[in-house]
């Protein structure tokens, strides 16, 4: 929690996603897509979260771009799209209204790392004060996830596999 | 005054992001690059949540003997998890989606949205039927032929 | 576009991982020393979850990089035919069966879903039986997601083609 470092980070962060979006060599937008997201595990990493920042390093400068450079190099590589029309200005007015919307609706979240903001008082607290009690676990995130809270981790892994079935059934049925 | 600049500017830069994504999804005609924006998307929703988690004055929840058991000294840890699972269930989507990609481009040979449609168009003309059911089942019967 | 749509086109021969020189020397090399020590370090991360960042989902993510690795540096190799994605997809679902059997183990001795203290095991104490259990479902989801990222990857890379 270091404010200008956050704020160098969101600074490079912007330009990042927008040249992702820019570049027409769909590979350099991978490249470029995968440096954006380690500078997301960096600010994970300033917002001490470092269980979340090393998956996301694995995942999002790894995995994700491992796949996405998997499916471009059996397809096509360059993106010759064209451009203009309204398909450029009716988006760019929508984006605008819901930037507005939700820079309006953020003006009533509490201020950013406020101890006293209403998410940290009701549930986490004992979550804090148990784990080494409950479950001898010092690493209060892993507590939660595999003991507290195993019944969701149970459905989000159902989830996981059901999504490698779906890849496996898209792809692999006219493959035959 | 530059209190609440700093207050508030994270806000800012996850919305800035998530509308960034946004225009990526809707604007690019490329399917790719609608994938490369949804990928934006996802992780400044990721960012919204582990910035509501942040506390002032609190460090990493990891409970240290030295630093006792208060709540006020560790970070909130419920959004980490709530991530963690994200980030994973998010890599799913991301290869669901690569997959009805990859079909597509098998089908019709480009990722740009208004070759594809045009492509679906003159397929209605020729007498072709659209459905993809129906469609496989016409290439199967024309690869037992061969 | 000239290609009249019903019949699928035959992919060209040299797309793919195979695309010029793309696997270069180093490449290979590099990745055929770092897998073995990415699996471990993934081994490593699922087992640690208890004092540091990590887990069964970081670890499980890890643990499926290595194999994939060798797949984009060596195409058409062993590890790609040894690792097909419909098996490495039945481990995954093994995976989240033990993780249910896990669960379902406390309701023997009378607990609730998921309640691993409820299972006695020795003279243990209720945290240290929870201790354990969380290592054993950490384990689990570490399988389940090493190899549904594996069939991923397999299905989008192999199957596409």
């Amino acid at each position: 929690m270091i404010w200008p470092l956050e704020l160098v980070i969101f600074a490079i962060m912007i330009p990042t996603a927008l040249l992702a979006l820019w570049l027409r060599d769909l590979l350099g937008s991978v490249a470029v897509l995968a440096a954006y997201s380690l500078f997301v595990a960096l600010l994970f990493a300033g917002m001490a979260a470092p269980d979340v920042a090393l998956v996301e390093v694995v995942i999002g400068a790894g995995v994700t771009g491992l796949l996405l450079v998997g499916a471009i190099l059996l397809t096509a590589r360059g993106d010759d799209a064209s451009e203009g029309g309204t398909s450029r200005w009716v988006p760019g007015v929508l984006v605008a209204g819901f930037l507005a919307l939700m820079l309006f609706g953020s003006v009533d979240l509490p201020d950013y790392a406020d101890p006293e903001a209403p998410g940290h008082q009701r549930i986490s607290p004992d979550y804090i004060e148990g784990s080494l009690d409950d479950t001898e676990t010092p690493n209060v995130v892993t507590s939660v996830l595999a003991d507290y809270r195993s019944f969701d981790t149970l459905g989000e892994t159902l989830v996981i596999i059901t999504a490698g079935l779906a890849c496996l059934v898209i792809l692999l049925r006219e493959a035959r | 005054m530059a209190d609440v600049l700093f207050d508030r500017s994270v806000y800012v830069g996850v919305m800035v992001l998530l509308a960034i994504g946004l225009y990526g999804m809707l604007a690019k005609r490329n399917l790719a690059k609608k994938l490369v924006g949804m990928v934006i998307f996802q992780t400044a929703i990721y960012l919204f949540f582990i910035q509501g988690a942040a506390q002032m004055g609190a460090t990493v929840p990891v409970i240290e003997q030295d630093l006792g058991v208060d709540a006020d000294t560790y970070v909130n840890p419920l959004p980490h998890l709530l991530i963690l699972t994200a980030l994973v269930v998010g890599v799913g989507v991301l290869g669901v989606a690569l997959s009805f990609l990859l079909r597509i481009y098998r089908r019709h040979g480009t990722f740009d949205e208004d070759r594809i449609a045009a492509d679906l168009a003159a397929e209605e003309i020729e007498g072709h039927t659209v459905d993809d059911h129906d469609a496989d089942d016409h290439d199967d019967a024309e690869e037992a032929r061969s | 576009m000239a290609h009249g749509g019903a019949p699928e086109r035959e992919l060209p021969a040299e797309r793919g991982l195979l695309v010029g020189a793309f696997p270069s020397e180093v490449v290979r090399v590099i990745a055929s020393l770092l897998a073995p020590f990415v699996m471990l370090f993934g081994l490593y991360v699922t087992a640690h979850g208890h004092y540091g960042p990590g887990g069964g989902f970081g670890g499980g993510v890890l643990i499926a990089v290595g194999p994939v690795m060798l797949k984009v540096a060596y195409p058409g190799a062993a590890v790609a035919r040894r690792l097909p994605g419909g098996l490495v997809l039945a481990v995954a679902l093994l995976g989240f069966g033990a993780f249910v059997l896990i669960g379902l183990a406390p309701m023997l001795f009378g607990g609730a879903f998921l309640d691993y203290a409820a299972v006695p095991i020795g003279e243990l104490a209720a945290s240290r039986l929870r201790y354990l259990g969380i290592l054993a479902v950490e384990l689990v989801i570490g399988i389940a997601v090493a190899g549904t990222i594996l069939a991923i990857f397999d299905a989008v890379t192999e199957g596409g083609s």
